[in-house]
C-alpha cells in the first residue's frame, strides 16, 4: 500500500516542476549558482569598485563615501606602473615556462608511462596535499643561502661561497614553476591522452617524421589543452602573492603584495580606495588580456590545414 | 628450410612484398603471429581472412612500420624493410577508423603525404584534385572530414593514401564501419579502383564473402598462422583444414576412418574410401597421403549435394556418385534457394549413429504441389522439386566434391602438414 501511495505523492511533486515551462525549471535548477556567486563574488566585486571611487581617510580603515578619481590617478605613478609591468612580464614568463617544461612531461605521461602512468600522475599530486605556504616557506630554507641546496653545492665543490639565490626575480621564477606546474600539466595530459594515436600513426604513414608529425598533427589538435594550461596558470599567477612575499623578500613586488598592503598595512601605509583601484584594474587587465588571447586561438583553429 | 627460404626470396622482381619467416610476440607470452612465409605478387589484390585475433592486422602492421617482426624479414620490393619505420616505407594504409585528421580540409588531408615529400604547391593542387576525381569526390577538397559521411571518409582516406602512389596500399578492414548497401557499393569500387591504378592491395577483413568477391589471392589466418593461401576458388572448393572449409562458407563435416586408398593413375584422381556412420563415402582427391586407418573429416558442401526422389533413384548408385538416403528434417525457403536439412544415418531411417546434412538447391521456380509428371525431365536436375519436412529423400553428389580432411589431433597440425611451407609442425602449442 505503502509503496504505491509514494509514487503518487512524489508524482504531484514532479507535476508541479513539471507545469512550469522550461525557463522556469532552468532559473530554478540555477538558483543555487546565482544565489552563491550573487553574494560571495558579484556583491564583494561591486563593493570593490565601489571603494576605489571613494576617498582615502589618510590613516587607513574604512575611506569616507564619495566620488573621486584620485585613486585611478594615483596608479598612473610610475613607481606602480612599474609593479604592473614586472607582475606581467613574470606571469607571462612563468606561464611559457610551465609549458616549455609541462609539455614534455605530459607528452612522456600520456604517450611513453603505460605502466607506471598512475604513479607517476599520483607522485605530481601528492605534493599538493600539503598547503601551499608550507611547500613555499620549504623552498626558502632550500634556496636560503645557509640553505639546504647552498650546502650541498658547496661540498660537492660545485660552488664556491653561499648561494645567493634568496630574495631574487630566480628564486619567485623557482617557486612560480614549482607550484603552477601541476596545472600547465593536467590539461596538457587530458589532451595528449585523447589524441586518437591512428592519427599520429596516419601522419607517419604518411611520410612524416616524428618531428613534422608533432609540428602538424599532434601538437594543433592539443591546442586546446595549451590554451586552458596557459589560462589556468597566468591568471592566477597574474594575482600572486605569496610566493614574491616568501621568496622575493621586500624588493620583488607583484600587484598582489601591493594591494595586499593597502589593506593589511598600519596607519598611512594602508589605502583602502588605492587598494580597490589596483584590484579593479588588474581585472579589466586579465579580462582584455584573456579576450585577446582566445580571439588569437580561435582564429588559428578556423584556419583550415596547415598552409605550405 | 631457411636456406631454402632465402634462396626463393632472391627473385625480388615478381613480388612487392615478402614475408619470409616472421613472428611477432607482444609482451612474453602474446604470439600475435607465428612463421609466416607469405609472397605477395605485384599488382594483385590480396586478402588476409581470419577470425579477430588472428594475427591479420599485425600481420598488416608489421608490413606497414607500426610493429617490427620479433624474428624473420619482411622485404618490400625486394628491400629488407628491417627496423625501418613507417615514413621510410613505401606503402600506405587506409584505417579502420579512417583516422582523417579532424583539424585539416578534405583537400589538406589527401595533400599530406605529399606535402611532406616537399612537392611544389601546383603539383599538390593538381594531384589532390586528380585524387578527388578519381574517388568521385570532386569539389569536397574545402570540406572537414566531419561534414562528411561515413561512405564519403572512407573515400577521402583512400585517395589520401593513393595519391603517394605506394608500392603497396594495405587496407584495414576499410569497410566494416559501412552499412551493408553502401559495403556493397564501396566493394565494388575499390575492385575497379584497384584494377585503375594497378598498385597491390592487402587488404585485411574477417568477411569471407568480402575476400571472395573482392581477392585474386586469399590468405586464411587462424591464431597466427597461415591456414591457406590461393586463389577464392581453391579455397573454397579444396579447403586443405577443416578450419578452413569452416571459415568459408556453410559445410557439412562427416567424420569418419579411411577403408581403402587407391593411388592416382593415369592423370586419374585417387580415390579414397571412407567408413563413417552415414555409410561408406568414396571420395576422388587429390590428397592421396592419407593411410588406410586414419581417422579423416569429410567436408561436403550444401550446394553441391543433389537432393533426388527417394522412389525415382535407382538402386544401383551411378557410377562416379554418392549417394545417401535420408528423410527431411527441416525445409526453408531462402529466397534464390531452398535449404534442406537432412537426417541421414546407417538406417536411412535416420538412427542413433545419424546426423543432418543441410542441402542448398537452387530455386528454379519449381512448386512443391505439381512435380512435373514428365518423366523425361531428370529428377536428379536440383530444384525441380521442392521437398517438405518428414519426405524421403535420396542425397547425391560426385565422388570429387567430398573432400577428404586429415584429422590428425587438431586443425592446426593438419594445417602445418598441408600448407607447402610451414616448417615447424607441433612448435610451442601450450
Amino acid at each position: 500500500m505503502r509503496a504505491s501511495a509514494n509514487p503518487s505523492l512524489r508524482d504531484r511533486g514532479f507535476s508541479a516542476i513539471q507545469r512550469l515551462p522550461l525557463w522556469g525549471r532552468s532559473l530554478l535548477l540555477l538558483a543555487p549558482a546565482f544565489v552563491w556567486y550573487g553574494v560571495f563574488f558579484l556583491a564583494p566585486l561591486v563593493n570593490m569598485v565601489i571603494i576605489s571611487f571613494e576617498e582615502s581617510s589618510g590613516y587607513g580603515g574604512p575611506p569616507a563615501p564619495g566620488f573621486h578619481l584620485d585613486s585611478y590617478r594615483q596608479l598612473l605613478n610610475p613607481l606602480y606602473l612599474k609593479v604592473f609591468g614586472v607582475t606581467l612580464r613574470m606571469a607571462l614568463l612563468g606561464t611559457v615556462a610551465c609549458l616549455l617544461v609541462g609539455y614534455p612531461l605530459a607528452y612522456f605521461l600520456a604517450t611513453r608511462a603505460s605502466r607506471h602512468k598512475t604513479t607517476l600522475l599520483l607522485l605530481i599530486i601528492v605534493p599538493f596535499w600539503t598547503s601551499f605556504l608550507i611547500r613555499t616557506y620549504a623552498w626558502e630554507t632550500i634556496l636560503d643561502s645557509d640553505g639546504v641546496l647552498s650546502n650541498i653545492l658547496q661540498a660537492l665543490g660545485i660552488t664556491h661561497g653561499s648561494l645567493n639565490v634568496l630574495y631574487t626575480p630566480t628564486a619567485i621564477f623557482i617557486g612560480i614553476l614549482y607550484n603552477y606546474l601541476p596545472l600547465m600539466i593536467f590539461p596538457l595530459y587530458v589532451a595528449l591522452d585523447r589524441l586518437d594515436k591512428r592519427l599520429v600513426e596516419a601522419s607517419k604513414d604518411l611520410g612524416a617524421g616524428r618531428i613534422a608529425t608533432f609540428w602538424q598533427v599532434t601538437l594543433p589538435l592539443t591546442l586546446p589543452g595549451v590554451v586552458t594550461g596557459c589560462l589556468l596558470v597566468f591568471i592566477p599567477l597574474t594575482g600572486e602573492y605569496l610566493i614574491p612575499a616568501i621568496l622575493g623578500g621586500s624588493k620583488n613586488l607583484f600587484m598582489g603584495n601591493l594591494i595586499g598592503e593597502q589593506f593589511q598595512g598600519q596607519g598611512a601605509s594602508s589605502d583602502w580606495p588605492f587598494g580597490a583601484a589596483l584590484g579593479v584594474t588588474v581585472v579589466v587587465l586579465l579580462l582584455i588580456v584573456v579576450n585577446i588571447y582566445l580571439l588569437a586561438f580561435r582564429r588559428v583553429q578556423s584556419v583550415p590545414g596547415q598552409a605550405g | 628450410m631457411r636456406s631454402e627460404v632465402d634462396a626463393t626470396a632472391r627473385d625480388a622482381s615478381l613480388y612487392d612484398v615478402e614475408l619470409l619467416g616472421v613472428s611477432k610476440t607482444f609482451g612474453a607470452t602474446t604470439q600475435a603471429v607465428h612463421d609466416l612465409t607469405l609472397r605477395v605478387e605485384r599488382g594483385i589484390f590480396l586478402s588476409l581472412l581470419g577470425p579477430s585475433g588472428c594475427g591479420k592486422t599485425t600481420t598488416l602492421r608489421l608490413i606497414a612500420g607500426f610493429e617490427q617482426p620479433t624474428t624473420g624479414s619482411i622485404m618490400i620490393r625486394g628491400r629488407d624493410v628491417a627496423g625501418l619505420p613507417p615514413y621510410r616505407r613505401d606503402v600506405n594504409t587506409v584505417f579502420q577508423s579512417y583516422a582523417l585528421f579532424p583539424h585539416m580540409t578534405v583537400a589538406d588531408n589527401i595533400g599530406y603525404g605529399l606535402r611532406q615529400q616537399h612537392l611544389h604547391r601546383d603539383e599538390i593542387r593538381r594531384r589532390v584534385g586528380e585524387a578527388l576525381e578519381m574517388v568521385r569526390l570532386p569539389g569536397a577538397g574545402g570540406r572537414r572530414p566531419a561534414q562528411l559521411s561515413g561512405g564519403q571518409q572512407q573515400r577521402v582516406a583512400l585517395a589520401r593514401a593513393l595519391v603517394n602512389r605506394p608500392t603497396v596500399l594495405l587496407l584495414d578492414e576499410p569497410l566494416s564501419a559501412l552499412d551493408l548497401k553502401l559495403r556493397k557499393e564501396m566493394q565494388q569500387e575499390l575492385k575497379a579502383l584497384q584494377h585503375e591504378v594497378g598498385i597491390t592491395f592487402i587488404y585485411v577483413t574477417h568477411d569471407q564473402e568480402e575476400a571472395i568477391t573482392l581477392s585474386n589471392r586469399i590468405v586464411v589466418m587462424n591464431g597466427g598462422r597461415l591456414e591457406q593461401e590461393g586463389s577464392p576458388t581453391e579455397v573454397y572448393d579444396r579447403p586443405r583444414t577443416r578450419f578452413v572449409a569452416d571459415f568459408i562458407g556453410l559445410t557439412n563435416f562427416i567424420e569418419g576412418r579411411v577403408r581403402e586408398v587407391i593411388p592416382a593413375v593415369n592423370g586419374e584422381q585417387s580415390t579414397v574410401t571412407v567408413t563413417t556412420g552415414i555409410g561408406e563415402i568414396c571420395c576422388a582427391s587429390d590428397q592421396s597421403d592419407v593411410s588406410v586407418g586414419e581417422a579423416v573429416t569429410i567436408a561436403l558442401r550444401p550446394e553441391k549435394v543433389s537432393l533426388v526422389e527417394s522412389a525415382s533413384a535407382d538402386d544401383s548408385p551411378r557410377d562416379g556418385w554418392s549417394t545417401v538416403g535420408g528423410i527431411v528434417t527441416q525445409a526453408a525457403f531462402l529466397g534464390a534457394q531452398n535449404e534442406y536439412r537432412v537426417r541421414v544415418g546407417k538406417e536411412s531411417s535416420g538412427g542413433s549413429q545419424g546426423q543432418e546434412i543441410v542441402v542448398r538447391q537452387q530455386n528454379l521456380g519449381a512448386m512443391a504441389e505439381t512435380p512435373p509428371n514428365d518423366e523425361s525431365s531428370s529428377p536428379t536436375i536440383d530444384g525441380w522439386r521442392v521437398f517438405g519436412p518428414g519426405e524421403r529423400v535420396v542425397l547425391a553428389w560426385r565422388h570429387e566434391v567430398g573432400l577428404v580432411l586429415r584429422d590428425s589431433g587438431d586443425d592446426r597440425a593438419t594445417g602445418d602438414r598441408v600448407s607447402a611451407q610451414a616448417p615447424t609442425p607441433h612448435a610451442s602449442r601450450a
